[in-house]
């Protein structure tokens, strides 16, 4: 490619799109966990 | 790098221009469309939790009972401050962020955009459920927003009706933090260092952290309030063998950082703002960073300074005293910071800037009431005190309310291209800062004169104090009346409103024309400033 590159189309580019949905799924699961955590705190407390 | 793979579909889609009609606004994925729709879902809610706060402050206005009944009362102390926390001051601050954030790292839009409508269109429905118990049998939720059991065990209906409410609620959170944290990993300007990111978006890119951290909490805390209330189990009642504190820890293990998702954002509002009224660069920007960032670690470790009344041991009370008062180091950074950035710059006093100065001295006002009440000795007397109403009014109110409604001055020539009138705006902040103070100073007093929290009714001794605040809450609700006024005048017309809008301002916002087009930074901003 040449010139200046759209920032749109870079940022859809394949390899960004992964690390966008890798870094999403990531930061999901830590909610996750820390929803079944804390619930299995409670569970362990009881 | 690898060459980026694009197909021939994808070249026209920033080109678009909004849809038509209700469609643009329902199945929008553009991130100032969004922004919009969250900054108008906050004042809606602001009206709703502030008629309901001028509930309180009528039966409070003298002693006795005068309109509503001990319960109804209780249902309006609880549901002004969900609505105020879950569905005012949060989605406002979201929607700075979807309006802003895009536009200062020069990306085109959030990472997630389809996530981001999700986000957004989950709140009203949540709102709506939350409100809708008012009408049922037994009334809304009357246990407090902290939902302490096993008080509110005894809630009838309203319980799970209120528990579902808070995780969607929840989840639309998590849903927009994600795309938050992505957005600013991913799509900044391909040489904006994240050091050279804008204060706003840096107090932005910690609360995401905060708000994943800590609102699963929250959902697990009332998730076991649920199961124990309908499916037998017996995690807080003390009958079954359960432990009624442990839903405090919990609680509080997300309510204590929940306080700086709150003000987070509106510090990196306050750090936009004083840095361009000031016509200098921001005093000490990279410690600033970090200071912020101190400020959210240490609000993990802090939690039971809420509880000391429970009985703790001698070390744990000594803990949490200390810890939270380290906050006050961090918190201090910053405020000397903002004064040494106004200290020989070339103030002028705007609206946006009155609201900043405003926001300096009165959340000062409430941080030190807090160190106040982070000592333990002192904390017996003053806990479910009024002076503990009275600090974390100061804290939201002239704190977070006031940078919110500071920031809406500052960027709404930039949303929609008009300046909004500045006398108007000067009025709105005057009769806001007299009245707020006329509402919140007088709670310290019958606070530490022995008034306790969440009352309909109080000995007569407390009665002149109450009526001052009664009259400053019902001027200060008439005051955002034409806060509300402003910004429907300004979004109709005024004098057009230049890209750079204010007196060189410092961010990549201002170098997109006024109003900023639909799309933004099609291409990559060369230079960052």
């Amino acid at each position: 490619m040449s010139g200046v590159e759209s920032n749109t189309e870079a940022r859809a580019s394949a390899p960004n799109r992964a690390r966008i949905v890798r870094t999403a799924l990531i930061l999901a699961a830590v909610a996750v966990s820390f929803y079944v955590g804390f619930i299995a705190l409670g569970v362990l407390r009881g | 790098m690898s060459e980026a793979v694009i197909t021939a579909d994808h070249a026209d889609h920033d080109h678009h221009g909004p849809a038509t009609g209700i469609a643009r606004w329902l199945f929008t994925t553009n991130h100032k469309d969004i922004g919009t729709l969250y900054l108008c879902f906050a004042l809606l809610m602001l009206f709703v939790g502030g008629a309901m706060s001028l509930v309180i402050r009528a039966e409070l206005f003298q002693p006795g009972l005068q309109f509503v009944n001990p319960d109804f009362f209780n249902q309006m102390t609880t549901m002004h401050a969900l609505i105020m926390v879950f569905g005012m001051i949060m989605p406002a601050f979201v929607g700075f962020a979807n309006w802003m954030i895009p536009m200062m790292i020069g990306a085109p839009d959030m990472a997630l955009p389809r996530l981001n409508n999700w986000s957004f269109w989950i709140l009203p429905f949540a709102g709506t459920m939350l409100l809708s118990t008012l009408f049922m049998e037994g009334g809304g939720p009357a246990s407090g927003w902290t939902l302490y059991p096993p008080l509110s065990l005894q809630t009838g209906n309203a319980l799970p009706f209120t528990i579902f409410s808070i995780h969607l609620l929840g989840i639309s959170s998590i849903m927009g933090a994600i795309n938050i944290i992505v957005t600013i990993l991913n799509m900044r300007a391909p040489n904006m260092t994240l050091l050279e990111m804008p204060l706003f978006v840096w107090t932005w890119l910690i609360t995401a952290y905060l708000l994943i951290a800590v609102m699963p909490v929250l959902a697990g805390g009332v998730t076991m309030l649920l199961t124990d209330s309908f499916f037998g189990t017996s995690f807080f009642q003390a009958a079954g063998g359960g432990d009624p504190v442990l839903f405090q820890h919990i609680f509080w293990f997300f309510g204590h950082p929940e306080v700086y998702i709150i003000i987070l954002p509106a510090f990196g509002i306050i750090s936009q703002i004083i840095p361009t009224f000031s016509r200098k660069p921001l005093f000490g920007h990279d410690s600033m960073v970090y200071a912020t960032a101190s400020i959210a670690f240490l609000s993990f470790i802090v939690w039971a300074h809420h509880m000391f009344t429970v009985g703790m041991p001698l070390a744990g009370q000594l803990f949490f005293m200390m810890s939270t008062m380290l906050i006050a180091v961090p918190t201090a950074v910053k405020v000397f910071n903002w004064t040494a950035t106004m200290w020989r710059g070339s103030l002028t006093f705007e609206t946006p800037m009155l609201f900043a100065v405003a926001f300096l001295f009165l959340f000062t006002i409430g941080g030190f009431s807090g160190l106040m009440l982070a000592i333990v000795p002192a904390d017996f007397q003053y806990h479910d005190s009024y002076f503990v109403v009275a600090h974390f009014h100061y804290v939201l109110v002239p704190g977070a309310l006031f940078a919110a409604i500071g920031g809406a001055y500052y960027w709404m020539p930039k949303w929609t291209g008009n300046m909004y009138d500045e006398t108007l705006g000067k009025i709105h902040f005057w009769m806001s800062a007299i009245f707020v103070n006329l509402t919140f100073f007088p709670q310290h007093f019958v606070g530490l004169a022995g008034m306790p929290r969440r009352i309909p009714d109080y000995a007569t001794q407390f009665a002149d104090f109450n009526m001052i605040s009664s009259i400053g809450a019902f001027g200060f609700g008439f005051s955002q009346l034409l806060f509300a006024y402003v910004v429907f005048k300004c979004v109709r017309g005024g004098a057009k409103a230049t890209a750079e809008v204010w007196d060189n301002p410092p961010g990549l916002e201002w170098t997109v024309p006024s109003p900023a087009p639909y799309h933004t930074f099609d291409k990559p901003p060369v230079e960052i400033r």
